[in-house]
Formats: structure tokens, C-alpha cells, sequence
């Protein structure tokens, strides 16, 4: 096999150059004629009845165009359980309660609009604790569901848990608790909505799925009485997403109803401030799980339950326990499996889906116990884990069919590249945790496909019309090396245009860690279409049959004779200028032969399964209760890296994610207000503070993955938590069972468990 | 959020800017680098009707040996405060405070010693927006009467967080304030009031516009250290300045000040007590003084800049005797100086 000529190569960011320079135009660079200035008037209150608004003052601020309030806006409703509305009337339920809404010409006449608005309140009691919120005698945060648990279906039983527990030969029990924390996007929330003389609608918007949007527009539309219109989502530049543009929110629904109101364009975006607290963050939840082997240290159950904090309403986040499930039943071969997850209404603010969609949480508790089993059937924690270890071919107890997976092989590169059973320095520690993520799409929706369409012009270039999102993850960059590759092109012959879904096909969203192996797949069934009509054009104009032609290098040439070759711009204009002329366009739709989870959650819910492994060595402060990262080395089986440039960043990107999440990232959420809405006081890392990642890529060649490549989108951020507190467990012997692991906590285990002397001299940590 | 409205003065030279600000008075806010002032504005902490810039004062912007002390301009950047050398082997705990504060980005382009030192208290209950704010009775801080970091006190509680001031305190620097008529100085101790309310003593109509610190003689040694989450654009939750004098193997003199923890950097005179006359060796007394600064410090902190008050009391041991024993290192390798 020839080389690639795209494929494989580390091609930098095709839009690279674009926002170094800040030539790239995001949601906030967009300014339409005669364009009008959302705000939002959001809730005092966590809970409380809303008993009077009076927006006369405002109303009559010079510049103000519309003040609108839940009483007067048509009935739309949103969300994963349909229990959201744009304005709240009657009660407010959290703190980011939308309860008046504000167009000004001006964003400064729109704040102090906002400052006029006098809202009365009757404050009602709270509920901030999941487990309280459970109780009988709990204020209900939504009366008509009667109870504040919500009633989804998140229960498994594969195999006879009690039966393998009776079985097992160590046993180990642990409750583990993780809190909020928010992706930190540089690029805030923002929308532009726009209606045309016929009520068309466009909706400018930085979201992750451009298609569902436009449905769920096309929902309010028929709430207003506007069913039969059109609505086109234009997506801007996207400065990261990360799960947070993954629904539609109600800042989205106000800037339509203001819109429609005003007939002008409005446009809301969101300040840092509101980014932090009305922007959704990844679930809390406590988890209890225990876990037990056999005497030679095989897995013989998992039984995991968890309370989640819905907070006040419910989006797409409800669903990560379908996610959770995953690694429950299928990290590692564990033929006994339990799971139940409850999810819980409080007056705290609402989760939605983050990188990972429940897998690092779940991950965190599944690999912090399995060190625990490892130590309690003395077996080292790297053993423990390569008896347990997936194989290709295995069917997983949810019915997963693992195809390709190199998860032996991360461990034992892990392993070797962190000098395992190497001398450790005072303090120091080693930790390992592993992933499975789905790999080939993932069945969530109905469907799970990608449209692309594909024309060439006279020239051997070559635009693709793709339903991909790219929000800063390098998708249009992989596309385009793939389609560059089947067509014998540069890279730079191939434009990937997925702005507009007036021009663009469908396509279910940038979640599940998918749009490598789903537009991908489908970006090359369309590459292909076209290359088969350019060699059936080629084997005419050289008089050699297609089996013979191979596109490379901008030519078509025959394998057999040299002489025979023609620049593919050169044959697209033979087959142009002439009577009877032709031009190539393809269309392809991908939809994976990946299966909707059942009633019991069985099914193959990805083409193909992603591993990895991550390896930390820490060394643990004991005074002072730091956690410091000496080495941290990233193992993933990504099926082929298409872009391994693209692909460590991913994998760094993730890990510091991780990082973040595991050491010093966490919302302060004080009876539903949250305290520290800013990078001041939410302490993400900063550039000081990353870690140097080492990346090893394992690649495994799927069958059914593009080029063989698997998705890497989301891994990077899943195994970092339980890796480091396995480390840190390994330096101190304390085992923290909530995340993050700050300063505070590590320190009051440390003196918890005794250390000799807690003021022993140290080495000046300096 | 956006920045309030505000008419923007930016004077030649000192001259002017004491004039204009003579002129305007209460109305007016200095702008040294702004990474304090310009955040609170945003959150309309603070809503000055002008805006002073020191940013053509260049006359204030020198590093200078004068008579046994170095002497810089208020306005300096951290950048230069950094690359000087008589910092980095005198007063290597300036440097270590500074090349803590903000980040590389804030100490290269904006910040400024003298608008470090002149930087407000902070509290979680109160560095918010105005919305936030909007939703509570107003607090000490913010000219009510509750306290919302700790119940029932009588008097703000905010946190002094600085990083340059605690380890010049250490080192008995003074600032020189400026006005129109004349010319004050004020060691640190009496420019920090204490008062969360009111932490500086700096009146109307004046400038910092010097620092000056007294340059340690031979067997003298000093260090700073500090705890945070980051390792940048994060203040600390505890900290602590130490200079000691050491003379054949003993310690002659120690002053601790511990910040972070209260209204203003604490100096806690019976915490260096301890070491008095000690042997450098002396593993007992350092561990005296460090209960003693802890002790001390307890009945300052409250829960306002998002640790636990235990945890930040508990550094406070660990960063005096690990600060200490740092100084005490370079006094000694420094003992035969001449």
C-alpha cells in the first residue's frame, strides 16, 4: 500500500491562521442592520412565587423596544423533560431563573432597562441537597410532578449481582461524591435571531447542533402560530463547546420572541458572569459502588448506585446515567452488573451535558474502587487491571461488540513510560486509570447520521457541504484531509463549509466524541461517488480501464504506464466544455450501523469502542496538602490518528480538562447562588499551572472507522481524576473520595489517617 | 460586564496629576495598571466620576540606592521590580512576592508595586456583581451593617490579599504619599488601618508615589511564601513575609508578618520574639514561632476568600516556618558579607 499523502500527516488547523490573527468572526463579531440588544432579568431568588412584576419604568427608557414577561409570550416548552419555559410565570425555581426579558438599541440602555424592573417575591422554601430534596416532606420544585424525583428509567441488572457477591472472595464498598464544575468556554454564549417579512426565521448561534436547533425552533415557531416557516441556523465561528452548546436554552427562545416582537434582529449574548452561572454545568452526584473479584483477582460484579443533582430543570443532562452505564457495565469484562441512577429536582442550577457526559464521574468512582479491590486482593493495581482487561471480540454484558481495542497494550505503555516499579522520591506516587468511550458514533437519537455534499469545480478543488460541527475541535481539518486523500488532492483544494442549514446537510450533533467517525464516513461515501466518476472520465480520456487509475498529486495516473496521467483539473474541464456537458457533485448520507439501547439498555450502541489509559506520577505536599503532577503520560487507542497533531491536542486538551476537574475546579454553589462566577475565583488552570501531557497513540486500524480512525473527542478528560487519586492514595496512603482534591481535603485526610509527625521538616518545596 | 461611565484624566507629570487630583477629590480613582481597580468598576463596586492615569508619570517609574535604602516609584512595573538585581540578592522575598502576583502577562504589561500595595481588601460576600449584590442587605463594606463572612461582627472583615505587602512589611519598607502640599511617609504598618472598610490610610488628594525599603545589611536574609490553588491569577489564601538578622550562629533579631488572613498584613511581634537570641539550628523555637503566628492569626481569619478558616490557619504555621527557614539560610550564607 502506497503511503498517505493526507491522511496521517500533522496539518495544522486549516482555520488556524484565521484566529491567531482574529480575522475569525464569532457570534460576538456579528452586527446586523438595525440589530437590537437582549438582556435578561434573572431570578433573587432560588425559590420563590413570583407575586408582581412592574416593568412600567423600564418600558418607558428611551431605546427601549420590548419588555416581555412570561405571561406574555406563547406557551413553549424545552428541555429533555419539557419542564422549562422561556419567562417563568408563577414561581422561580433556581437562582438563573429567566423571569423579564429586555430589547434596547443599545446593550447599555438594556441593563438599566433591566435596573428599572421591579420583580415582588414571596420567597418559598428551598431544597439544595439531593438526598433532602428525596424526603416526603421536601418542597416540591415542580407541584404538578409530585415528587422531586424524576421518574426516567435508569435501572440495569445484567447477570445475579447478590449470587457473584456471595461468590467473591474480596469485596470492596465506597461512597464517592463529585460536585459542579462548568466548561470555561473563551467563547461565551450568544444568539442572534431574525425574522423576514414572512416570518422566516434565522438564527444565528454558536451550537453544537445545528439540526436539532432548527427543530426545536421549528417547535416555538408552531407555539407562536408560525408553523408552516422556515428557520436556517447560521453557525459562527464556535470559541468551544465542550457539551455546553448541546441543547437550546432559553436565552435562545427570548431572543426569537423578542424578535418577533420587535421585528428586528436581536441579539443576546452572554457575559462572562452569565456564562458561569446560567450556562449549565456537568452533574453532580453521589456514588456508591462496590465492586468484587475472585481469588486470582477476577472481576466477578459491579453494583453502582447514584442520586444526581438535576438542579431545577431538566435537559439532555438528565441522560448521562445512559452514558454512566458504559463503563459501568463494559470498562473492563465484569459478567455481573448493576446499576441504578435517580435523578433528583432541587433549587440548585441545572446540569448539562460536559465532555465526557457522565463518563469521568462515573470512571472516577469505577477506577478509584478498582485500586482499592487490587490492594485488598494484593495484587498490583497495573496486574489487577491486565486480568480484567477488554478484548476485540468480546461482547460486553450491555451488549456492546468490541471490534478493535487496544486497551492491553495503553496499560502496558503506561506503565513503561511511568517507570511503574521504579524508585519513587519522598512523597511521590504512581496512579493508573483506563476509559472505554464509544469509538463510532453513538445511537442517543433516532438517528445518528451526517450528510455531506460534494462538488468539484473546473479546477481539481473542491467544496464540501458538510452537517459536522466544527467548535474548535479540527473537524473541518480532518474532513477535508480525508476527502483530499481519496481524491488525490491537497489539502488546501478542499473547502469544508458546515455554517449554514440552508446549504448543509443534516446531522444529529458534535456529541458522543463522533464527527471524526460519522462525517468522516460520510464525507469519504461522497469522495467516493466522485472518484468513481473521475476514473470512469479518466479511463475514457486515457484509454485505461478505472482498476488501472489511481488519483495522487493532483493527476490521474495509470498504475501500469506513466505516460499515461492528466491533471484532474484538466479532465473535470474536458468533461465540462463540451456539448453535453457534466460537472461533479456527489451527496452521501452516513448513518452508522450502530443500535438504539433497549428497554434494558442492551445493544451496540457504537460502531466501535475507544480505550485508553492515563498514568500520573505524583508528589504530595504533606504540610500543606499540593498535589503536584511530576509526569502525567496519555494512552489511547484511537483506531489511526487521521491528524496526530490535531489528535495530541485533543488528548492534552482533555487532560488538562481533567486536571482541572480532579485538583481545583469546582462551581462554590451556596444555597443555589454560585459564589465564584468568574476565572478569578473558578480556579481553572492556568497556562502556570499545565502539565506537560505525554501522548501515546496505539493505533488499531478499525475496520469500520475512516482511514481505520476511532473518536477521540471526549477520552482525554474520562480517566484523569481516578489516576491522579490513585496516585496521590499511592504517595500517602489517603484515599479521597470526592473530587476536586484540594488543598483542604488532601491535607485533612493526611492528618486524618496519622501522619507521624505533620510538621516533620521538608525538603523547602520551592 | 461593561465598564460604567467615567471622564478619563491623564496628567504629563506628577505636577498635574496632584493638581487634578486636588480638583477632583473623592470623585477621582488613581489608575496604576488597573487589574484591581478596573474589575471592581466592572462590578460596580467602585463608580469614580474620573479616572486618574498614572501612565505618563514616568518619573515615577525608577529603582534607585539612596542612603542605605532602595527607593522605587510607585508606578514601576512588576516587571521591572523583577529584573533588578539589587532585588534579587537583597531582597530576594520582594521578588518572590511579586513573581507571585497576578501573572507573567500582568507583571510584564500592567501592574504596578505601588498599585499592588494600594489594592483593596476582597471578600466572596462582596467582590460580586451588582445584581448579586442586589439580592442582600448591604454589608460593612458596603456602608450597611452586616456581615455576612462572619455573623454578628461589627466591623468588615474583608481580606487584605497582597503579596508585595507582607513581605515589605517584613521588611520595614515605607511609602512616601504625595499631595499637592507636600510630601508624608508612612512605614507599612501605619498605611495599613486594619479597617476592612477603609484598609488604607491614604487621603484624599494623594499619591504613592514611593516605596522605600531599608537595604538589609550583611547577615541579614528574608523570604516570602504563599499558598494558592494556581500558580497564577489567583491570590493567595495565606501567606507570610519574614526578614531576620542573624549574628554568630544565632538569631539577633526575626520580624514575621503573615498575610492574607486579615484586614491588613499582620505583623505578629511575639511570633519573632521566640527566635530572639535562638541558635540558628534551633528546630523548637522555629516551631514556637510558627504556633505563635498561628495562634495569632486565628482570631483574625473568617470564611471569605473561599478556603476553609482552618485549613488557611494552618498554613499560616507552615508558610512562617518554611519562609523562616529560608531567610535564616540565606542570613547565613550572607553572614560574611561585608
Amino acid at each position: 500500500m502506497e503511503a498517505f499523502t493526507a491522511v496521517g500527516h500533522r496539518i495544522p488547523k486549516l482555520d488556524a491562521v484565521e484566529k491567531a490573527t482574529g480575522r475569525a468572526r464569532y457570534i460576538q463579531d456579528i452586527k446586523l442592520p438595525g440589530m437590537l440588544y437582549g438582556k435578561i432579568l434573572y431570578s433573587k431568588y432560588p425559590h420563590a412565587r413570583i407575586v408582581h412584576i412592574d416593568t412600567a419604568k423600564a418600558r418607558r427608557l428611551p431605546g427601549v423596544k420590548a419588555v416581555l414577561t412570561g405571561d406574555r409570550i406563547p406557551k413553549i416548552r424545552f428541555g429533555f423533560y419539557k419542564d422549562n419555559v422561556p419567562l417563568k410565570t408563577g414561581k422561580v425555581r433556581s437562582r438563573r431563573d429567566e423571569v423579564v426579558a429586555v430589547a434596547a438599541t443599545d446593550p447599555d440602555i438594556a441593563q438599566e432597562a433591566l435596573d428599572l424592573i421591579e420583580v415582588h417575591y414571596e420567597a418559598l422554601p428551598a431544597v439544595f441537597d439531593p438526598e433532602e430534596a428525596m424526603q416526603e416532606d421536601a418542597p416540591l420544585v415542580h407541584e404538578e410532578h409530585k415528587t422531586n424525583v424524576l421518574k426516567l428509567p435508569w435501572k440495569l441488572h445484567y447477570g445475579d449481582v447478590e449470587e457473584a457477591r456471595k461468590r467473591a472472595r474480596h469485596v470492596v464498598k465506597e461512597r464517592f461524591r463529585v460536585t459542579w464544575v462548568t466548561h470555561c468556554c473563551l467563547g461565551t454564549s450568544g444568539v442572534i435571531a431574525e425574522f423576514d417579512q414572512s416570518n422566516n426565521l434565522t438564527v444565528y448561534r454558536n451550537t453544537q447542533i445545528p439540526s436539532l436547533a432548527q427543530k426545536d425552533f421549528m417547535d416555538a415557531l408552531r407555539a407562536m402560530g408560525l408553523g408552516d416557516r422556515r428557520v436556517r441556523i447560521i453557525k459562527p465561528y464556535i470559541g468551544g463547546a465542550f457539551g455546553s452548546k448541546l441543547d437550546t436554552y432559553a436565552f435562545e427562545y427570548i431572543a426569537i420572541l423578542l424578535a418577533y416582537e420587535t421585528r428586528r434582529p436581536v441579539c443576546i449574548l452572554f457575559d462572562r458572569k452569565e456564562e458561569f452561572f446560567a450556562t449549565s454545568t456537568r452533574q453532580p452526584a453521589i456514588i456508591d459502588i462496590a465492586q468484587g473479584c475472585d481469588a486470582e483477582g477476577r472481576l466477578l460484579f459491579r453494583d453502582v448506585s447514584m442520586i444526581l443533582d438535576n438542579g431545577a430543570y431538566t435537559s439532555w443532562g438528565a441522560t448521562t446515567p445512559s452514558v454512566m452505564m458504559m463503563p459501568i457495565s463494559s470498562l473492563y469484562r465484569v459478567p455481573n452488573v448493576r446499576y441504578h441512577a435517580r435523578c433528583v429536582y432541587t433549587n440548585n442550577t441545572w446540569s448539562q451535558a460536559m465532555r465526557g457526559y457522565g463518563n469521568p464521574q462515573a470512571t472516577f468512582a469505577i477506577e478509584s474502587s478498582m485500586d482499592m479491590l487490587a490492594e485488598e486482593a494484593g495484587i498490583d493495581p497495573v496486574e489487577f487491571r491486565l486480568i480484567n482487561v477488554n478484548q476485540p471480540g468480546e461482547v460486553t454484558p450491555q451488549g456492546f461488540r468490541i471490534t478493535t481495542c487496544g486497551l492491553r497494550e495503553c496499560i502496558e505503555e503506561v506503565k513503561r513510560r511511568l517507570d511503574w516499579d521504579g524508585p519513587k522520591g519522598l512523597g511521590e506516587g504512581v496512579g493508573i486509570a483506563s476509559l472505554i468511550h464509544v469509538g463510532g458514533g453513538a445511537r442517543v437519537y433516532k438517528s445518528d447520521g451526517c450528510g455531506t455534499l460534494l462538488k468539484m469545480d473546473d479546477y481539481g478543488r473542491v467544496e464540501v457541504f458538510t452537517g459536522a460541527t466544527d467548535m474548535g475541535q479540527g473537524a473541518d481539518t480532518v474532513i477535508a484531509q480525508v476527502v483530499a486523500e481519496e481524491l488525490g488532492l491537497r489539502v488546501e483544494d478542499v473547502r469544508v463549509i458546515h455554517q449554514d442549514t440552508d446549504v448543509c446537510p443534516w446531522d444529529v450533533g458534535a456529541h458522543a466524541s463522533r464527527t471524526t467517525f460519522v462525517a468522516c464516513n460520510s464525507a469519504l461515501g461522497a469522495a467516493r461517488r466522485i472518484k468513481e466518476r473521475l476514473l470512469d472520465l479518466a479511463s475514457r480520456e486515457l484509454a485505461e480501464s478505472p482498476e488501472a487509475l489511481i488519483l495522487r498529486d493532483r493527476e490521474v495516473r495509470s498504475r501500469r504506464d506513466p505516460e499515461k496521467r492528466m491533471e484532474i483539473g484538466k479532465l473535470l474541464r474536458k468533461a465540462h466544455f463540451r456539448l453535453k456537458g457534466q460537472m461533479l457533485m456527489a451527496d452521501y448520507f452516513y448513518d452508522p450501523a450502530n443500535e438504539n439501547l433497549d428497554r434494558e439498555f442492551k445493544g451496540n450502541l457504537s460502531m466501535t469502542y475507544t480505550f485508553g489509559a492515563h498514568g500520573v506520577r505524583v508528589k504530595v505536599d504533606e504540610e500543606t496538602g499540593k498535589v503536584r503532577i511530576l509526569k502525567y503520560v496519555a494512552a489511547h487507542d484511537v483506531g489511526r490518528a487521521i491528524n496526530p497533531m490535531l489528535l495530541e491536542g485533543q488528548v492534552y486538551g482533555g487532560a488538562l480538562m481533567g486536571v482541572g476537574y480532579t485538583l481545583t475546579e469546582q462551581l462554590i454553589v451556596d444555597k443555589g447562588e454560585v459564589m465564584n462566577p468568574n476565572f478569578r475565583d473558578y480556579k481553572v488552570p492556568t497556562a502556570k499551572d499545565a502539565v506537560a501531557v505525554e501522548t501515546a497513540i496505539i493505533e488499531t486500524v478499525d475496520r469500520d472507522g475512516p482511514y481505520g480512525a476511532k473518536g477521540i473527542g471526549e477520552p482525554g478528560c474520562v480517566p484523569t481524576a481516578p489516576a491522579i487519586a490513585n496516585a496521590v492514595y499511592d504517595a500517602t496512603g489517603v484515599r479521597i473520595r470526592e473530587l476536586p482534591l484540594t488543598l483542604e481535603r488532601v491535607l485533612m485526610a493526611i492528618r486524618e489517617k496519622g501522619a507521624p509527625n505533620p510538621v516533620t521538616p521538608q525538603p523547602e518545596g520551592r | 460586564m461593561r465598564l460604567p461611565r467615567f471622564q478619563y484624566l491623564e496628567p504629563k507629570d506628577l505636577c498635574e496629576a496632584l493638581h487634578l487630583l486636588e480638583l477632583h477629590g473623592e470623585e477621582c480613582r488613581i489608575l496604576a495598571g488597573g487589574t484591581d481597580l478596573l474589575v471592581r468598576m466592572k462590578q460596580r463596586l467602585l463608580r469614580p466620576s474620573w479616572i486618574l492615569s498614572l501612565k505618563n508619570l514616568h518619573e515615577l517609574d525608577y529603582i534607585r540606592n539612596e542612603d542605605g535604602a532602595l527607593c522605587i516609584g510607585g508606578r514601576t512595573p512588576l516587571a521591572r521590580v523583577l529584573s533588578s538585581p539589587v532585588v534579587a540578592e537583597k531582597i530576594p522575598a520582594l521578588r518572590e512576592a511579586v513573581q507571585s502576583i497576578g501573572a507573567p502577562t500582568i507583571q510584564h504589561y500592567r501592574g504596578t508595586l505601588g498599585g499592588n500595595l494600594c489594592q483593596d481588601t476582597r471578600c466572596l460576600h462582596h467582590n460580586q456583581s451588582a445584581f448579586w449584590r442586589s439580592t442582600k442587605q448591604p454589608c460593612h463594606k458596603a456602608g450597611g451593617r452586616i456581615c455576612y463572612a462572619r455573623e454578628g461582627s461589627d466591623r468588615c472583615r474583608s481580606t487584605h490579599q497582597s503579596d508585595a505587602a507582607p513581605a515589605l512589611m517584613a521588611l520595614e519598607a515605607r511609602v512616601v504619599l504625595s499631595r499637592k502640599e507636600g510630601t508624608r511617609i508612612l512605614s507599612l504598618e501605619d498605611f495599613y488601618t486594619t479597617r476592612g472598610e477603609t484598609p488604607l490610610a491614604i487621603e484624599r488628594g494623594e499619591i504613592l508615589t514611593e516605596i522605600q525599603i531599608p537595604l538589609p545589611s550583611s547577615g541579614s536574609g528574608n523570604a516570602y511564601r504563599r499558598i494558592a490553588y494556581r500558580s497564577a491569577v489567583d491570590f493567595p489564601i495565606a501567606s507570610a513575609g519574614v526578614s531576620v538578622q542573624v549574628r554568630k550562629g544565632r538569631i539577633q533579631r526575626a520580624k514575621i508578618v503573615v498575610g492574607s488572613i486579615a484586614s491588613a498584613p499582620l505583623p505578629l511581634a511575639q511570633a519573632g520574639a521566640c527566635l530572639q537570641g535562638r541558635p540558628l539550628d534551633d528546630e523548637d523555637a522555629l516551631e514556637r514561632a510558627a504556633q505563635v503566628s498561628m495562634d495569632h492569626a486565628s482570631a483574625f481569619a473568617v470564611d471569605n476568600v473561599g478556603s476553609t478558616v482552618e485549613y488557611r490557619i494552618r498554613m499560616v504555621s507552615v508558610l512562617v516556618k518554611r519562609a523562616l527557614k529560608e531567610a535564616l539560610h540565606r542570613a547565613q550564607s550572607r553572614e560574611d558579607e561585608p
